[in-house]
């Protein structure tokens, strides 16, 4: 669909890899979601083998790049994007593939399809895509919450102790990856397909 | 952090050592506690939340809470602008 967004530099091998995403923008109070992909990252030294190409799925004018002058000297400029990075949990542990990246402004549904495409050369099977909202709760709750793609995952994170979700409302990214993407058939069951939670 | 990081690892199957998240979250909470007992305003909202949530749960929370009232972000105090 497209131009493509993610640039592949190599795609790791990884032992039955899970992806992890974060995203900055919203749906990420405190920086939680952005936060804990950064921290994945560095606790498991990952590397990065893919990124996004901020001119397709990015609005400069809504997410400005951020430049660097010194005394009029131009020195830098950082626009938005993000990068997948991997890693092995352990020595003979699991894959993590995590994608740390600020929400896209544009061609979510191609965002996702691309995503799923890159789960599939990666043979992802589950995907968890956190975030984080504010809400009247003590600073000491610690109450986490998730979406499931379908109803026996959901079952699961309950005995997990996890709380389940009920809302109508704006959606962010996270949302479109969880099987109800009306362009793509992305059921839990599809040759391209990914569980999918979100937290 | 750090109990998302439990979960995350438990429901992920793989490890994840949380004890620095764990020790980030303390020494965070020890500034938040100061805070709320030299604030006025912060007891306040702790309290109504500590009552509320007596009464029950979180959802219910809500609809003791007006829906003026605007959630307090504990990082406006920690770090003002």
């Amino acid at each position: 669909m497209g131009t493509k967004g993610i640039k592949i530099q190599e795609l790791p091998d990884l032992k039955n890899p899970l992806l992890i995403a974060g995203f900055d923008g919203w749906g990420n109070a405190l920086k939680i979601s952005s936060g804990m992909s950064a921290y994945l990252i560095r606790t498991f030294k990952a590397q990065r083998f893919a990124e996004l190409d901020p001119d397709v799925y990015f609005r400069y004018d809504e997410r400005r790049p951020v430049v660097n002058i010194a005394e009029g000297v131009f020195k830098s400029l950082s626009p938005p994007g993000g990068s997948f990075h991997a890693a092995q949990s352990a020595p003979g542990g699991r894959g993590l593939v995590i994608l740390k990246a600020d929400e896209p402004n544009l061609r979510w549904f191609g965002f996702v399809e691309e995503l799923f495409d890159l789960c599939s050369q990666l043979h992802v099977e589950t995907m968890i895509t956190l975030g984080s909202m504010y809400d009247h709760v003590l600073h000491t709750d610690r109450i986490i919450s998730a979406v499931a793609s379908n109803a026996d995952l959901s079952s699961m994170l309950k005995q997990k102790g996890v709380n389940s979700i009920s809302y109508q409302g704006p959606s962010a990214i996270h949302l479109l990856s969880s099987g109800h993407d009306p362009l793509r058939d992305f059921g839990p069951s599809g040759e391209n397909a990914c569980d999918h939670r979100r937290i | 952090m750090a109990h998302l990081g439990k979960m995350l690892a438990t429901i992920g199957g793989f490890e994840l050592k949380i004890e620095d998240l764990e020790t980030s979250w303390q020494k965070l909470n020890v500034q938040i506690e100061n805070l709320i007992e030299n604030n006025a305003e912060l007891q306040s909202v702790i309290n109504e939340l500590r009552k509320a949530k007596m009464r029950g749960t979180a959802s219910q929370m809500k609809g003791a809470i007006k829906s003026d009232e605007k959630i307090i972000n504990i990082q406006d105090f920690l770090q003002p602008k």
